[in-house]
C-alpha cells in the first residue's frame, strides 16, 4: 500500500505504528510457456500428432511465428504449464486462430479449457473440459476463440488444449497467442499491520509471520494487529494502449486485429433488419423512425432502430391503402409531432404514437411535394416546396389548394423556374429552418444556369490511325442534343455523336494530309447553344517513295516496307516526304532477315545516293543497327563503331530509333530503347548538320532482308524522347 | 457554380415575413446546424454563415474559387405613390441607410430594365435638402445598390411627389 513503510527489522515502533509486509510474494499469473511460438519451436507444448503440427512464420498474429495445423484429421495439442487453481476459481483460456482455404468451409478451431487433478491428469467425464467457441468457415482473417469456466471440484489445475479439423479439401489453419485469465488468492490489498503494545518497542531480527486481519503477532518488543487501512488511493494506468503504428485494418465483418494490447474486431454499422428501407425519405417521431418504402411507410421499434421486425412494436403505414395514397411516398416531415407523408398527388398526415395500435390516419389532402430535403418545420408550422412554390401545412390544410394565399406566394415567379431548372439538372432544392436566425432557407444549386459551352480542342490526326476525342459541355440544364458542325463539313471518315455531357468525334482518317476548320455546335434543353470553332489538322506519316528508291530495291505495304536481295551495296529508298524545322521521331524495324550487316536507315538530302547505304556519301547520315558488334554511325563513307550502343544488334522484329532537330542541326541514333547521347536533353548528338537543311529519311538493306518504317502511321515500341513528336509527319 | 437561396425571415411576431434572395458561390450541398450556427457545404467547401464576415470564401486570393464580393440590392416594389396608373411627378427623395448606396429609380412597370442612371448619396439624406430627381410616371420603384466591403441596411425612404391634376 503506498505511503505506508514496510515493515523492517531492528527498528523502534511506536504504539500506532503502520507497516506492511515486506516479504509478501508479487503475485503474477502464470501464463502457457512458449505462448506465441516464439521460440520457433512447439515447445512447452505436447501433442499426440506431431505430423500435423508445424512452425510457420506466414503472416502471424504476434511476433515472428506462429504454428500451424494440416492434414485432414482431427489433431490436438496440449500445453504443458499447467498453473495450480483451487475449486471455484474462474478460469479463461484463449488462443487467435486463422483458417485459410481455397473456398471451402470445412475447417474448424477451437480452445478448451481442460480441468486437471492433482496428477496432471484430465478430470474424467464432460466436466473435465469446457469446449471453447468455434472458429470456422471461409477464414481468412484472424479470429479468437475463448472457453471460460469455473473449476470444479477434484480440479487442482488447468490448460489449454488446441483442437484442429483442417478438413479434407486442403486448408491450413494457423494458431497464436494462446493465453491464460485467471484469479487466484492473494495478499489482501488494504492489509495492513498497526503496533498495539503499550510502548514503544523494537521489531525483531526476522519478519514474522503475518496474520490475517484481526489477529495479532509478537515481533519481538512488538505487537502488530492486522487491520484494514481505511484511505482509498486511486492510481491510473492503462488497461487498453494502442501499438506505435497504425494496425492494417480487415474489412471482414466479425476478422480481429492485434494493436498493442487492444484486439479490434471488424463490426457493420449497417442496419441488417430486412424489413428497413435502407430510404433516404425519414423522419423521426414518438421514438420511432419512420422511413418511406415505395407506397408505405415504415417504422422501427420504439427506441430500437435496429428492429424492424418485432411484432406489435414495429410494422408499417399502409399509406397505399388511404386516400391520395396511390403513388409512391416522395417526401415525409413532422407537423405539430404529426407525421406528414407526401407523393404526388397530395399529403396524408399520421397520429404518432409509440403504441402501434395508437398510430391513426387523421387526414388527407390532394396537396402535394415530391422534394423530400426541401421540407422544413418552420417556426410552429411545416413548410414544402410544391410545383407551385413555397407552402405551409396550415394554410394548405386549411385552403385544400396551392393558389390560396400561401407564405411562397409573393416569390412565386422567382421560385418556379428555380424549380424547373433544378428538376432538369437534377438537383434537389435543400430546405432548412435556422430558428436562432428565424429563417427558412431554400436552396436551388446550380441556379442561376451558368452558360451553355462546348470545353476542348482537337487534337492532330494521323491517316491511318484511329482517331477520337471528346468535347465536354458545360453548362445548361444538363440536358444536351442536336450535336452538328454549324460551319465547315465533318470529313467523312468522321463521325460526331453526343453521350450525356460529351460530345463525340471518331473515325479513322483517310486520304492526304489537309487542314479542315469546322464550327461544332450542341443545344441544351433550356434553349442555349453552345459553339466551338475547331481546327481539324490531318497529317500524313511518311513511307518510302516509290518514285525515289533504287532499281535493285522494292516497296511494298504501302510504302512501308523496303525489301532488297542485292548482296552488298545496300541499296535504298527516300522517304516520301522532308522537313528542315521542328522535332521528329521514328522507328526503323528489321522486319525479316536473319543476316547480320544488311540494314542502314538515317536521313539524307535529296542529293544522296541511293544505290548504297546511307552515309556512304557527303549527303547522308547512317545508322547500322544489325552490325554484330553493335550500332554502327556513317558518313561521307566513314564508318565509326557507336560505344553507347555496342554489343545492341536488331535480330528480325526489333527496331531502330532515330531523332531529328532541324532547329538545332542535331540528329540522335539509337537502337532497341538505348540511345547515343540525350536527346531529350539535347546533348551527345550522334551527328551535326546545318540546321533547317531538308533532310529525309534515308533506309536501305540487302540479303533478301526486309525493313519496315514506323513513321506515325502505326504504334511506335519506344516513348518518343521529350519535345519530340511521336513519328515523322507532313 | 452558383446556388440561388430563397429567405422567408420571420422576425416580426403575428405579422408576414418577408423574402429576400441570395447567391452563394458554390453549388450547396448540404446545410447543418451547431451551437445556433449554420454550416453550408458545397463540394469540398464547408462554409459558417457569419453577418460580421463581409465577403464569401473571405482571405482567399481573388479568382476562381477565391474571395467573392458581396453586393447588397434592396427594391421596392413599383409605389403608385396615388391613384394607381395616374401620372405623378416625382421631384425627389429621402433615404436613411446604414452605408452609402448607389440610387437608382425604376419608372416603367413595361420594362423593368428601365431605370436611371446610378448615383451614390450619403447614408442618411434627411438633413440639408431632399435629393432631387424629377421623374414623371405612374409608379415608382427604388432601387439601392450598397458595395461589398462594408455593412448596410435600409431603414426608410420618402418620396416627394407632386400631382399634374386634382384629384389625381
Amino acid at each position: 500500500m503506498s505511503g505506508i513503510p514496510t515493515w523492517q527489522a531492528g527498528t523502534t515502533y511506536a504504539p500506532g505504528a503502520l507497516v506492511v509486509p515486506s516479504s509478501s510474494p508479487a503475485v503474477a499469473q502464470v501464463q502457457p510457456a512458449n505462448a506465441g511460438f516464439e521460440a520457433g519451436t512447439l515447445s512447452g507444448w505436447t501433442t499426440g500428432d506431431p505430423s500435423h503440427w508445424t512452425i510457420s512464420t506466414v503472416g502471424p498474429y504476434q511476433g515472428t511465428y506462429c504454428a500451424r495445423i494440416t492434414g485432414a484429421a482431427l489433431t490436438s495439442m496440449q500445453s504443458t504449464t499447467k498453473p495450480a487453481i483451487r475449486v471455484g476459481d474462474t478460469i479463461s483460456v484463449s488462443v487467435m486462430a486463422r483458417i485459410t482455404n481455397a473456398g471451402t468451409d470445412d475447417a474448424h478451431f477451437q480452445a478448451v479449457l481442460q480441468w486437471l487433478d492433482g496428477s496432471g491428469n484430465l478430470l474424467p467425464g464432460a466436466g473435465g473440459y469446457v469446449p471453447g467457441n468455434e472458429v470456422q468457415g471461409v477464414g481468412g482473417f484472424w479470429a479468437a476463440s475463448t472457453a471460460s469456466g469455473v473449476a470444479p471440484v477434484g480440479a487442482a489445475a488447468f490448460n489449454i488444449s488446441l483442437s484442429a479439423n483442417p478438413g479434407t479439401h486442403g486448408s491450413v489453419i494457423d494458431v497464436d497467442s494462446a493465453s491464460y485469465t485467471y484469479a487466484t488468492a492473494a495478499p489482501s490489498a488494504g492489509l495492513v499491520y498497526k503496533a498495539t503494545q503499550a510502548a514503544p518497542g523494537k521489531s525483531g531480527a526476522s519478519e514474522p509471520v503475518w496474520p490475517a486481519a484481526g489477529s495479532s503477532v509478537t515481533d519481538n518488543q512488538v505487537t502488530w494487529q492486522g487491520e484494514y487501512a481505511t484511505r482509498l488511493i486511486w492510481q491510473a494506468s492503462p488497461i487498453l494502449q494502442s501499438g506505435a503504428t497504425e494496425p492494417v485494418w480487415p474489412t471482414q465483418v466479425g476478422a480481429v486485429i492485434h494493436d498493442g494490447t487492444i484486439d479490434w474486431t471488424a463490426r457493420s454499422a449497417q442496419i441488417t433488419d430486412p424489413n428497413c428501407p435502407q430510404s433516404k425519405i425519414v423522419a423521426i417521431g414518438a421514438g420511432k423512425v419512420f422511413a418511406a418504402d415505395n407506397d408505405i411507410v415504415r417504422y422501427c421499434a420504439t427506441v430500437n432502430p435496429l428492429d424492424w421486425s418485432s411484432a406489435n412494436d414495429a410494422g408499417y403505414l399502409p399509406t397505399g391503402l388511404q386516400t391520395y395514397g396511390s403513388n409512391p411516398v416522395a417526401a415525409m416531415g413532422l407537423y405539430r409531432s404529426n407525421l406528414v407523408v407526401y407523393n404526388a398527388e397530395g399529403f396524408q398526415m399520421w397520429q404518432l404514437d409509440p403504441d402501434p395500435a395508437n398510430i391513426a390516419l387523421l387526414d388527407a389532402l390532394p396537396v402535394a411535394s415530391t422534394h423530400n430535403r426541401a421540407l422544413a418545420p418552420t417556426a410552429n408550422d411545416l413548410f414544402f416546396l410544391s410545383s407551385q412554390g413555397v407552402r405551409s401545412m396550415g394554410i394548405a390544410s386549411a385552403g385544400v389548394n396551392l393558389e390560396a394565399g400561401d407564405v411562397g406566394m409573393p416569390v412565386d415567379a422567382l421560385v418556379k423556374p428555380a424549380l424547373t431548372t433544378a428538376i432538369a439538372n437534377g438537383m434537389e432544392p435543400i430546405g432548412t429552418y435556422i430558428p436562432a436566425m428565424g429563417q427558412f432557407w431554400l436552396a436551388f444549386g446550380e441556379y442561376p444556369m451558368s452558360p451553355l459551352v462546348l470545353l476542348g480542342a482537337l487534337p492532330t490526326a494521323v491517316v491511318g490511325l484511329p482517331y477520337a476525342y471528346d468535347f465536354t459541355v458545360a453548362g445548361g440544364n444538363h440536358v444536351y442534343s442536336n450535336p452538328r458542325v454549324t460551319v465547315g463539313t465533318l470529313p467523312a471518315w468522321a463521325t460526331l455523336t453526343l453521350a450525356g455531357n460529351k460530345l463525340h468525334i471518331a473515325g479513322t482518317p483517310t486520304g492526304g494530309s489537309a487542314t479542315v476548320s469546322l464550327t461544332l455546335a450542341v443545344d441544351s434543353g433550356d434553349g442555349q447553344t453552345a459553339t466551338s470553332a475547331q481546327s481539324l489538322r490531318v497529317y500524313l506519316a511518311i513511307v518510302w517513295n516509290v518514285a525515289d528508291v533504287s532499281s535493285l530495291a522494292s516497296i511494298s505495304n504501302g510504302g512501308q516496307d523496303l525489301f532488297s536481295n542485292n548482296a552488298s551495296a545496300i541499296p535504298g529508298a527516300r522517304s516520301t516526304g522532308s522537313k528542315t524545322t521542328g522535332k521528329a521521331y521514328l522507328e526503323i524495324e528489321k522486319l525479316i532477315g536473319t543476316s547480320p550487316n544488311g540494314s542502314v536507315a538515317g536521313f539524307a538530302t535529296a542529293a544522296a545516293t541511293l544505290g548504297q547505304y546511307c552515309g556512304s556519301d557527303a549527303f547522308g547520315w547512317g545508322l547500322q543497327f544489325d552490325a554484330p558488334a553493335g550500332g554502327y554511325k556513317y558518313h561521307a563513307g566513314v564508318g565509326v563503331a557507336i560505344t553507347a550502343l555496342a554489343g545492341l544488334v536488331c535480330a528480325a522484329g526489333q527496331r531502330a530509333m532515330l531523332a531529328i532537330d532541324y532547329d538545332a542541326g542535331l540528329m540522335w541514333f539509337g537502337i532497341k530503347g538505348t540511345w547515343d547521347g540525350n536527346p531529350s536533353a539535347g546533348t551527345g548528338a550522334t551527328y551535326t548538320f546545318t540546321p533547317n537543311t531538308a533532310l529525309f529519311v534515308l533506309g536501305g538493306t540487302q540479303l533478301s532482308q526486309t525493313i519496315r518504317i514506323h513513321a506515325g502511321q502505326d504504334a511506335l515500341t519506344y516513348p518518343p524522347p521529350a519535345g519530340f513528336p511521336a513519328g515523322f509527319l507532313s | 457554380m452558383s446556388t440561388t437561396v430563397f429567405v422567408y425571415s420571420i422576425n416580426v411576431p403575428n405579422a408576414p415575413g418577408k423574402w429576400s434572395y441570395y447567391v452563394l458561390p458554390l453549388d450547396v450541398s448540404d446545410f447543418t446546424q451547431l451551437n445556433e450556427q449554420l454550416y453550408i457545404r458545397g463540394g469540398d467547401d464547408v462554409l459558417l454563415l457569419d453577418d460580421s464576415v463581409l465577403y464569401d470564401y473571405v482571405g482567399r486570393p481573388s479568382g476562381a474559387g477565391g474571395q467573392v464580393d458581396v453586393v447588397g440590392v434592396v427594391q421596392t416594389p413599383y409605389i403608385d405613390l396615388g391613384s394607381p396608373g395616374v401620372e405623378k411627378m416625382l421631384v425627389g427623395f429621402d433615404s436613411v441607410n446604414l452605408g452609402t448606396p448607389s440610387v437608382q429609380m425604376g419608372y416603367d412597370e413595361y420594362n423593368l430594365a428601365n431605370l436611371t442612371a446610378p448615383f451614390t448619396i450619403p447614408a442618411d439624406t434627411i438633413p440639408g435638402m431632399i435629393i432631387p430627381l424629377p421623374i414623371a410616371s405612374p409608379s415608382f420603384s427604388l432601387k439601392l445598390t450598397f458595395p461589398a466591403g462594408a455593412p448596410w441596411k435600409m431603414m426608410s425612404a420618402n418620396f416627394y411627389t407632386m400631382r399634374f391634376r386634382v384629384g389625381a
